[in-house]
């Protein structure tokens, strides 16, 4: 049997698999159709073959990125959530996936990306802890330009700029999205009879992580915690299909900072700290040898030469002496 | 359009009836127009007409540069002017005119999705196919299809269509126009038998595709293999476009 494909995602927090939309999607689709991935978290994107995060390695050392063509891909390899949809439900998953790229993604790039208080306070401290050095220096500041302007192209407005207008049209636009998933989805279980499918995979993808993160500037959550079939469909998926990222969730809100259970940062943290160590002591012998404190010779002269040394450094510390007093 | 904006337009337009001199502004047919302007500006006049809303249509170079969002198509209406499918609608419900009250939530839902989808697949889709040539002289219509098809081609690659090849492209209209005919079936329109904003909307796009002389003819012939698509331009054309033509 050939060996399964390997998708490459974001770290998971606040109770999720992944933080990143694209990636949730992809996760949720892989576990509803079943299929066997590889999965690789990582929070380093220049570590994936394709250079950004969903990124899906095939048998065939091809890489798929778009979340789309990574769906297509396991189609076409059966695994088919979509398999019981009649015509026109294929059809309305097509719409109403539309519909959430239109006016539900702004609204979430707006709130983890472009709001002031939350982009410094929780995504960008996020990013910085979590990519290795000195990647987090740079990468989240890149990633909120290239974020802005994705937002500024979606709404064709070249001066587009964080404010309160913006943020009222682009929640308004959210909150009307939501409403109407919430109006389709009813009183059912998932969009479409009782097995999920792609649209129910692309609207956790989107909901889950303004369900479940802790936003200073939190009007998203307000709204979707007031729809509870929705609340509830995506507590159901977890609950579901990723019971261990859940459990997990319990023991990082004991500890919030990235201390507790985080057991995968500990070798990095060792790895940094001796690679601090190495670098503050090649700092000190590169300034003694620069200044002459200390100077190494030769093992074939070092015999013959080495009380000239000793007098040297002497001679040195002498001289230092004389310019301090 | 901003909230506060909005709000008073529609108080504004709630005042007055529907005038007699109302005009919708579009850029030149045959050299100037983008085939997604083309398709908006049709869809708009569809929807007028269904509502039974007179409006004169008149042709300017500068289109463009006088609405007020920079989109087109946009009409002119008493004293107030208003641009984009979206805006129009909400405009002449305020006015008393509305195609989708009879819907219930779900269908309404359903009316945006599909609405949304359209101009996901086929406005992308025609924007993708560079027409744009200029009655200006020379160099300004070179430096502004220039600028137009470079500002095409960054929207596209922020929405991730950048690495599309046009095969694609053409793939992911045949998906939607399936999508649409599935959803159309045999009904006369996408809902009951009453025509909503939804039909004026594809009929623009569709009759677009198929009417206007492109470099090739594959988007005009993927469009033409759903038949019951293609009854539907008809009859929309024969019921509203009917005095135009003859």
């Amino acid at each position: 049997m050939a060996a399964p494909d390997e998708l490459f995602c974001w770290e998971g927090d606040w109770g999720l698999p992944s933080v990143s939309t694209d990636c949730l999607v992809v996760l949720a689709y892989a576990q509803f159709a079943g299929a066997p991935l590889k999965l690789r978290k990582i929070s380093n994107p220049w570590r994936s073959p394709s250079g950004s995060l969903p990124a899906l390695r095939t048998n065939q050392k091809e890489t798929l990125s778009r979340p789309s063509d990574i769906i297509i891909h396991l189609r076409k390899q059966k695994f088919n959530a979509d398999y019981d949809l009649s015509a026109k439900e294929g059809a309305d998953s097509l719409a109403f996936i539309s519909l959430m790229e239109e006016k539900l993604m702004p609204a979430l790039i707006y709130a983890f990306w472009i709001e002031p208080k939350n982009y410094v306070d929780v995504t960008r401290r996020w990013y910085a802890e979590h990519m290795p050095f000195p990647l987090n220096f740079f990468l989240p500041g890149r990633m909120q330009r290239q974020q802005l302007e994705k937002l500024r192209l979606l709404r064709g407005d070249e001066r587009l700029e964080a404010g309160e207008e913006l943020e009222k049209e682009l929640y308004r636009d959210a909150a009307e999205c939501m409403n109407l998933l919430s109006q389709r989805l009813g009183s059912h279980k998932f969009f479409f009879g009782d097995s999920p499918s792609s649209l129910d995979a692309y609207v956790f993808g989107h909901l889950a992580p303004i369900l479940k993160c802790k936003l200073p500037n939190g009007k998203l959550q307000q709204h979707l915690k007031t729809l509870d079939n929705l609340t509830n469909f995506c507590t159901n998926i977890l609950q579901l299909y990723f019971p261990k990222d859940g459990r997990e969730s319990f023991s990082q809100k004991t500890s919030p900072h990235s201390e507790g259970g985080d057991f995968d940062h500990v070798p990095n943290k060792r790895r940094k700290q001796f690679l601090s160590a190495l670098v503050a002591l090649g700092a000190m012998l590169s300034y003694a040898l620069l200044t002459g404190m200390v100077s190494i010779q030769h093992a074939h002269h070092e015999a013959l030469e080495e009380p000239p040394d000793l007098q040297d450094i002497g001679s040195h510390h002498d001289h230092e002496d004389e310019g301090d007093g | 359009m901003s909230l506060a904006a909005e709000a008073f337009m529609s108080q504004m337009a709630a005042a007055e009836p529907w005038p007699e001199n109302a005009t919708l502004y579009q850029p030149l047919k045959e050299d100037q127009i983008l085939l997604s302007d083309c398709a908006s500006s049709l869809a708009v006049q569809a929807y007028l007409r269904m509502c039974g809303l007179p409006v004169q249509v008149f042709c300017r170079a500068n289109a463009e540069y006088m609405s007020p969002s920079g989109k087109i198509p946009f009409i002119h209406v008493g004293n107030q002017v208003v641009s984009e499918l979206g805006p129009i609608v909400q405009f002449t419900k305020a006015k008393g005119h509305s195609l989708s009250d009879g819907l219930d939530d779900v269908q309404r839902a359903e009316m945006k999705a599909y609405m949304e989808l359209v101009n996901n697949m086929l406005l992308t889709a025609e924007i993708s196919r560079p027409r744009y040539s200029s009655p200006y002289s020379w160099p300004l219509n070179k430096i502004l299809a220039y600028q137009k098809q470079w500002e095409v081609r960054r929207k596209m690659n922020a929405i991730g269509w950048g690495g599309k090849t046009l095969e694609q492209v053409y793939e992911d209209v045949s998906q939607c126009c399936q999508a649409l005919s599935q959803r159309l079936g045999t009904q006369s329109y996408f809902f009951n038998k009453q025509p909503t904003e939804l039909d004026a909307l594809v009929f623009g796009h569709l009759f677009t595709i198929l009417t206007t002389r492109l470099t090739s003819t594959e988007l005009a012939e993927r469009v033409k293999s759903y038949s019951n698509l293609l009854s539907f331009c008809r009859r929309i054309e024969q019921t509203y476009f009917e005095d135009k033509s003859s």
